[in-house]
């Protein structure tokens, strides 16, 4: 069960923006901070690196780093054991704890499978999360050629994280190859990635810091991702021009870290939000909410970030799909079907209303309330009309899926798994 | 009575259809005659879908069996499968009559009734209620009590169900092909007859028979079956996942499981390729044989996952001293029971039929060891039936057979 932190409630109202903390965690994090920095989204957020080697920390442009495990690994890293990893961050647990302080949301990423990033990033998680803050764990799965053992640390590693974290994103790194060119150098596709990951995290701070007409608080997150045991999705896309929007969703739909495949029919509950410079205007707005509302058959929470800083519109697409059922679920207790209920009528779009009232200089007042109103009607009788029987709607899947000779058989399911499928599909095992 | 000591056992499997003709000894050994085979047409998930093919392939089996045994087949006993079947464990009570005091058969009927009593879906029929522990008057560990002093009687059973329709219809097609049907058997029960012996039943094994189009599996702790399960995965899932995996026709890709297949992702070295010929209607290529494993590795080791699953979460692991018994065609796949041993943390064993003697070539193949097992579960049920009815007779009690009632 999801709680709002107390430190988010002490504060008095909007006042202050949440803080944001990103905490790279071994290796593979600590080049992602530094990827953060120089994509320039590192004024915003606060950054912390986090390490057993000390030479990848010295290099690190990060304002703030942590030696972990000066005992333990004496500054030479842990050599891929997870143990040794865990056990230099229970040593410098002092030390995290107080670089963790005050942070609203924390952001830990790192690169699962070795002895850093699999050891210590579960053990920072908790220590976030005891502090009362939202915890978003974003982590790289490594390629399978590289060996049972690193794929089973980072799966195990995997398990405890997304039993800790509220929001779990990964990145699986054998899919690496499929958002380059076949013959793009070691150094390019490593790039490609860790600048998916980079964006990634700039997306989730330009959600939550931009203000504008629907600001997205930590609640609304927090919403999302409220059913316990779900696998987190993340989408962002970003496009210029004038089909800026229908090219800003196509592009977060078909983002990798949504997992190709996978389907979103099953997701339960989504955070779509739009950022732009002031001037999106309301059938942009439609047309990005009508395509995600095909996609996805949950409840939608609308946000809409203005900042005339902005070059390009972007959609972000935060969802959860899976997992048990909502232990407490006030937007569940309405008769959805009967009445088009506004989906940002919720005790959580509260704060998003007053913010409405207040910051929103630069949209006209007319255009906004307007935008406020028959947007998420729209999207709400969209999703209304989804939940009439029809059964030619259910067995829409993104990718087609094969079951070969087992076509017209009757299929075997076990937890809503259709085990017909082949399980190197299922399982996204790259075949070369 | 010397007639009827010949038994015949009918597997009908996603794979083949298999009949075993045995000869039941006086001693309580087993011999095997022959063994008829034919290829299956129209099952899936060792149910059937295509009733006049799978009729064609019942009656090619018998009367192979017929011609190598030398012998006629009136009856059959058939063993039955499918993701249908479920099983649960249930307790039944009965109290003695003040009266009489000492327990005979009529109770020991009683009590598998009132086990009986729980709900189970209305098309269902119960197919097996094996007794697992009796108790009287709390006193545990009581082999047979027939013959004891108590007030109460009580007894855990295993109860295995299904869905009525689906096993009148295997009976129906049975029929259809000029035999009658004894009795069914679920295919994990008749498996178990013959690759367990009692020491490894007292220590507890699991029995796990890979098949074509499922896989069954049965626990034994302490002497007694535990649980058994059914899960509709089988060889036919590898052979299919390989041909969409690889882009190789079905029959392709049977066989290239059977010659190259592995389960072992490691095997393989980088660069190792097999090269298919072409064939008719197939025009060969080359294939990475890192493929073919992990393709393989994956589907087998979430089929064991999902098995050891639904076993741990009915039973103790623990308890199982003597290892998992992996029996069926599909065992005969390289490497698998490495993945077993991996996935169970347990001693894996590949075993075939043990306790009969006949053939070598027929019973020391794990795809014989179903049929082989319904035959030894018919020898093992006759004598027991002869027992209570010779004992019927001096009691002047009704009894039934140990059947679905």
């Amino acid at each position: 069960m999801l709680e709002i932190p107390r430190t988010l409630l002490t504060d008095d109202g909007a006042a202050s923006a949440p803080r944001i903390l990103v905490a790279g965690v071994g290796n593979a994090g600590v080049t992602l901070i530094d990827r953060i920095t120089l994509a320039g989204f590192g004024s915003a957020l606060d950054l912390l690196a986090i390490n057993t080697d000390s030479v990848s920390l010295g290099s690190s442009v990060a304002e703030r780093k942590i030696l972990l495990g000066s005992k333990t690994a004496r500054g030479l890293g842990t050599g891929g054991d997870p143990e040794v990893g865990a056990q230099a961050a229970e040593e410098a647990e002092a030390e995290l704890a107080t670089a963790l302080e005050g942070a609203h949301i924390v952001i830990v990423c790192a690169g699962l499978g070795g002895g850093v990033g699999s050891g210590a990033a579960p053990i920072l998680t908790d220590l976030a999360k005891k502090q009362g803050a939202i915890v978003i764990a974003l982590a790289t799965m490594p390629f399978s050629f590289e060996g049972r053992r690193r794929v089973q640390q980072a799966a195990d590693a995997r398990e405890e994280l997304s039993k800790s974290a509220d929001a779990f994103l990964t990145f699986e790194n054998d899919r690496m190859a499929e958002l380059t060119e076949p013959l793009a150098g070691v150094h390019d596709t490593f790039a490609a990635s860790d600048k998916i990951l980079a964006e990634t995290i700039g997306a989730v701070a330009r959600l939550i810091l931009t203000s504008g007409p629907i600001r997205v608080t930590p609640a609304d997150l927090l919403a999302v991702f409220r059913r316990p045991g779900s696998t987190s999705l993340f989408g962002f896309g970003e496009g210029t021009g004038g089909n800026r929007a229908n090219e800003a969703v196509e592009r977060a739909l078909r983002s990798p870290l949504f997992a190709v495949g996978k389907s979103l029919s099953d997701t339960h509950a989504a955070l779509v939000h739009i950022s732009a410079t002031p001037d999106l205007h309301i059938g942009e707005i439609r047309a990005i909410m009508e395509t995600v509302s095909r996609h996805i058959d949950g409840h939608l929470h609308l946000g809409i970030g203005l900042d005339p800083g902005y070059t390009s519109l972007g959609v972000a697409i935060l969802a959860a799909s899976g997992g048990a059922a909502p232990v407490r679920a006030p937007i569940r207790q309405r008769p959805a079907a009967e009445t088009p209920v506004v989906v940002q009528e919720t005790p959580e779009e509260v704060p998003a209303e007053e913010a409405f009232e207040a910051p929103v200089a630069d949209a006209a007042p007319a255009n906004a309330s307007e935008l406020f109103d028959t947007s998420p009607y729209a999207v709400a009788k969209a999703a209304a009309a989804k939940k009439q029987p029809k059964p030619e709607q259910k067995t829409l899947r993104l990718d087609p899926v094969a079951r070969g000779r087992f076509e017209k058989s009757e299929p075997t399911i076990v937890g809503g798994e259709d085990l017909d499928v082949p399980t190197f599909l299922r399982q996204k095992i790259k075949l070369r | 009575m010397a007639k009827d000591r010949l038994l015949v056992g009918l597997e009908i499997g996603t794979f083949k259809v298999c009949a075993v003709v045995g000869e039941a000894r006086p001693d309580g050994s087993l011999r095997i005659l022959g063994v008829g085979e034919s290829k299956s047409v129209g099952i899936r998930k060792g149910e059937i879908v295509d009733f006049n093919s799978a009729i064609q392939c019942v009656r090619d089996a018998i009367a192979d069996a017929e011609e190598k045994a030398d012998a006629e087949i009136e009856s059959v006993w058939a063993s039955v499968t499918g993701a249908h079947i479920q099983s649960f464990n249930n307790r039944g009570v009965t109290p003695i009559p003040e009266d009489r005091g000492e327990i005979d058969h009529e109770d020991i009927r009683d009590v598998e009734t009132s086990a009986k009593e729980v709900n189970i879906p209305d098309q269902n029929w119960f197919i097996h209620t094996i007794t697992q522990h009796y108790y009287v008057d709390n006193q545990e560990g009581v082999v047979d009590p027939i013959g004891m002093i108590g007030h109460k009687l009580e007894a855990d059973f295993h109860i295995v169900h299904g869905v009525k329709t689906r096993i009148q219809n295997t009976l129906r097609c049975i029929k259809e092909a000029g035999v009658e049907v004894e009795e069914v058997v679920i295919n994990s029960v008749a498996s178990a007859q013959v690759v367990l012996d009692q020491h490894q039943k007292d220590l507890g094994a699991i029995v796990l028979d890979i098949g074509g189009g499922t896989t069954d599996y049965l626990v034994y702790i302490d002497g007694a079956i535990q649980h058994s399960g059914v899960l509709a995965i089988g060889g036919d899932h590898i052979t299919n996942d390989i041909s969409i995996g690889l882009r190789i026709p079905i029959a392709r890709a049977e066989r290239l499981k059977i010659e190259e297949g592995s389960a072992d992702p490691d095997e393989a070295q980088p660069g190792d390729t097999i090269i298919l010929k072409n064939d008719s209607g197939f025009s060969g290529c080359e294939i990475e044989r890192a493929n073919l494993n992990r393709i393989i590795y994956a589907r087998v080791r979430e089929l064991l996952e999902l098995v050891r699953k639904d076993v741990a979460a009915h039973c103790d692991l623990d308890l199982v001293r003597s290892g998992i018994m992996l029996t069926g065609g599909c065992c005969r796949l390289r490497g698998l029971p490495q993945v077993a041993e991996e996935v169970f943390d347990h001693p894996v064993h590949s075993v075939a039929a043990q306790e009969v003697t006949g053939p070598t070539s027929v019973f020391q193949n794990p795809q014989y060891a179903t049929a082989i097992g319904v035959v030894k579960y018919a020898q093992l049920m006759q004598v027991e039936q002869e027992s209570t009815s010779l004992l019927g007779k001096l009691f002047g009690g009704l009894f039934n057979r140990r059947s679905h009632a």
